[in-house]
């Protein structure tokens, strides 16, 4: 079944209530996910993007079989991942984000043995996969110490070796950059577009969005448990409604410039940036709406040092959709 | 090594956070002891010539109780680690999971029962005179297998709750009153004394005390039968449970809270 698939993975109408009970006994509940619908191609790595409590993890968790859901279906290579759950898992890996899922007390090696033989990989293929795997990490020097002396960092790229280890064709990685410094998340950046060359299938979120830009052939976009918007990124960043960015690096900021172009018409946001230099001013400007002479007039021509006009980044678009700019 | 062996000893080493001298000597070593001790001080006070029933029924108990505290430790400590979805993710067979999270748990039990008979003689004048190995060999056997399988069905609770401490309690409680540790169970009011009867350790107890009188492992043999058989049942319903607890765990998305 697997090799005829076309789709990865294939999401309809998901969706995912959390119920609970409080003290006196009222009964709350928590929408998740709400149909979402998705269908992602093999071969690519496919980036979820959204804010905290958007849905990712929670998608994440129904597509890895640890989560059932409440409305909706979902198959990983054509196997329905609650009805089959267990040819699902016999396909798949995945990375988590953060500290928590790994023994503290077992060494990096350690932990990668016993998932391997959880995991039923032979003894004997699971020292060579270990070896191989601490290497791609960059752990083998530490892949003797106990886990609760790594940094986060070590912790993260151990995760990733563990994900790796059952050599899956789908692998879900959950935030895999975070808490990594920034020479760590670019070595690991750099290993992905290789993880998906033989044919796996990378389904990552992230709250980096030049990460996604970066990595992912495709993007969806989801908020409160919802599909917001799907595309690779060029047509995401172009076909955020057509928009365009004036960026313009001042000279001096007077108070009450950023309202003023604000008021504007046309102009959707104001973003600043103070960090680099001269301050600078991200003019977010609505399809076939304003002109850059309006703008410079407010600003004052005197008061700038340099103007260019964009696409919007991915953060911007981002941004954009997700606050209905 | 198999993989069901490196699953045990990994387990074993990754969860069990009293490996190490500190922590071993007083949960393994030490406990057991202060425990018999304060019960057969309690027991002497209240009924003199009971004394050293509180001895040898708080020895067999110290077998529940070492795999009580060990196993549903392990259980609450792959939830603090975080580790549940890793377990439950796996491709590997549930069955070699399920008992490879107990089998290096066993030693504790009979070391605590061993501690206990040998303070015992040694601090309480336990009367070892007339004492019969083998059947005392059988009983703690059958004590420990039958009691591990209970411990294993309760401890797959755990799945779905992070009260650990609760079920720790709850059991614990079980097990003094109604298993005859301490309270005979034809003592015991109504239908108490049948529900001691489904438990572990009951019919175990009675072989146990047995052996201390000199029988012989023919003369107990029907309670070691039926200690076992009691083990065998929850050893069948312990790992349904874990397996409907998983699923339930997965609709409530419980793996993971903390």
């Amino acid at each position: 079944m697997d090799d005829r698939q076309e789709f990865a993975i294939e999401c309809d109408g998901l969706g995912r209530v959390y119920s609970s009970r409080s003290l006196l006994g009222r009964r709350r509940e928590t929408v998740a996910l709400a149909d979402l619908t998705l269908h992602i191609p093999r071969g690519i790595v496919f980036g979820l993007l959204g804010p905290n409590g958007a849905g990712k993890t929670t998608t994440i968790r129904i597509l890895s079989t640890l989560l059932t859901p409440t409305t909706g279906t979902a198959r990983v290579l054509g196997h329905d991942v609650v009805r089959q759950a267990a040819e699902v898992r016999r396909r798949i890996g995945f990375v988590l984000g953060g500290d928590r899922g790994l023994y503290g007390r077992l060494s990096g090696r350690e932990n990668l043995r016993y998932f391997a033989a959880l995991n039923h990989v032979s003894p004997r293929e699971a020292r060579r996969r270990t070896d191989f795997h601490l290497d791609q990490v960059g752990l083998s020097e530490y892949a003797d110490r106990k886990v609760e002396e790594y940094s986060r960092g070590m912790k993260q790229r151990l995760h990733i070796a563990r994900g790796l280890l059952t050599d899956p064709t789908v692998l879900f990685m959950d935030e895999p950059t975070m808490g990594l410094d920034p020479i760590g998340a670019q070595e690991l950046r750099k290993l992905i577009p290789g993880l998906v060359e033989d044919g796996r299938t990378v389904l990552l979120t992230t709250h980096y969005m030049f990460e996604a830009d970066q990595l992912c052939k495709t993007i969806a976009m989801i908020n409160h448990g919802r599909l917001v918007t799907q595309g690779t990124p060029t047509e995401i960043k172009r076909g955020f409604r057509g928009n365009r960015v004036v960026e313009v690096e001042i000279r001096e900021m007077r108070p009450g410039l950023v309202e003023e172009l604000s008021a504007l018409e046309g102009v959707e946001r104001v973003d600043t940036d103070f960090e680099s230099g001269l301050p600078r001013l991200m003019v977010q400007i609505g399809a076939g709406q304003g002109s850059d002479s309006r703008i410079v007039q407010v600003i004052g021509e005197d008061n700038i040092e340099s103007r260019v006009s964009r696409d919007p980044t991915l953060e911007e678009a981002y941004l954009g959709i997700l606050q209905g700019g | 090594m198999t993989n069901f062996a490196i699953q045990a000893y990994l387990g074993y080493k990754g969860l069990y956070t009293y490996l190490n001298w500190h922590a071993f000597t007083s949960t393994v070593i030490l406990r057991p002891v202060l425990v018999l001790a304060m019960y057969f001080l309690v027991g002497r006070f209240a009924a003199p010539e009971s004394a050293e029933r509180y001895i040898i029924g708080l020895a067999a108990y110290s077998i529940p109780s070492a795999l009580l505290q060990s196993i549903l430790h392990s259980f609450f400590f792959e939830r603090f680690f975080g580790t549940f979805p890793v377990l439950f993710t796996a491709r590997g067979s549930r069955l070699s999971i399920y008992w490879s999270k107990c089998v290096l748990y066993l030693p504790n039990a009979v070391i605590n029962v061993s501690l206990c008979l040998i303070f015992g003689h040694l601090l309480f004048d336990l009367d070892m005179s007339e004492l019969d190995y083998t059947t005392l060999v059988a009983s703690v056997a059958a004590i420990t297998a039958a009691s591990t399988t209970f411990v294993m069905f309760v401890g797959s609770f755990c799945i779905v709750t992070r009260e650990y401490s609760n079920i720790l309690l709850g059991v614990n409680t079980l097990y003094l009153a109604l298993t005859g540790a301490i309270i005979p169970t034809d003592r015991l009011p109504g239908p108490l004394g049948d529900i001691g009867h489904v438990l572990p350790l009951t019919n175990g107890l009675v072989a146990f005390r047995e052996a201390f009188d000199g029988a012989g492992l023919a003369a107990v043999a029907d309670h070691l039968l039926l200690e076992l058989a009691v083990g065998l049942v929850y050893a069948v319903l312990g790992y349904l449970t874990f397996r409907l607890l998983e699923r339930e765990a997965k609709r409530r998305g419980a793996f993971e809270t903390f």
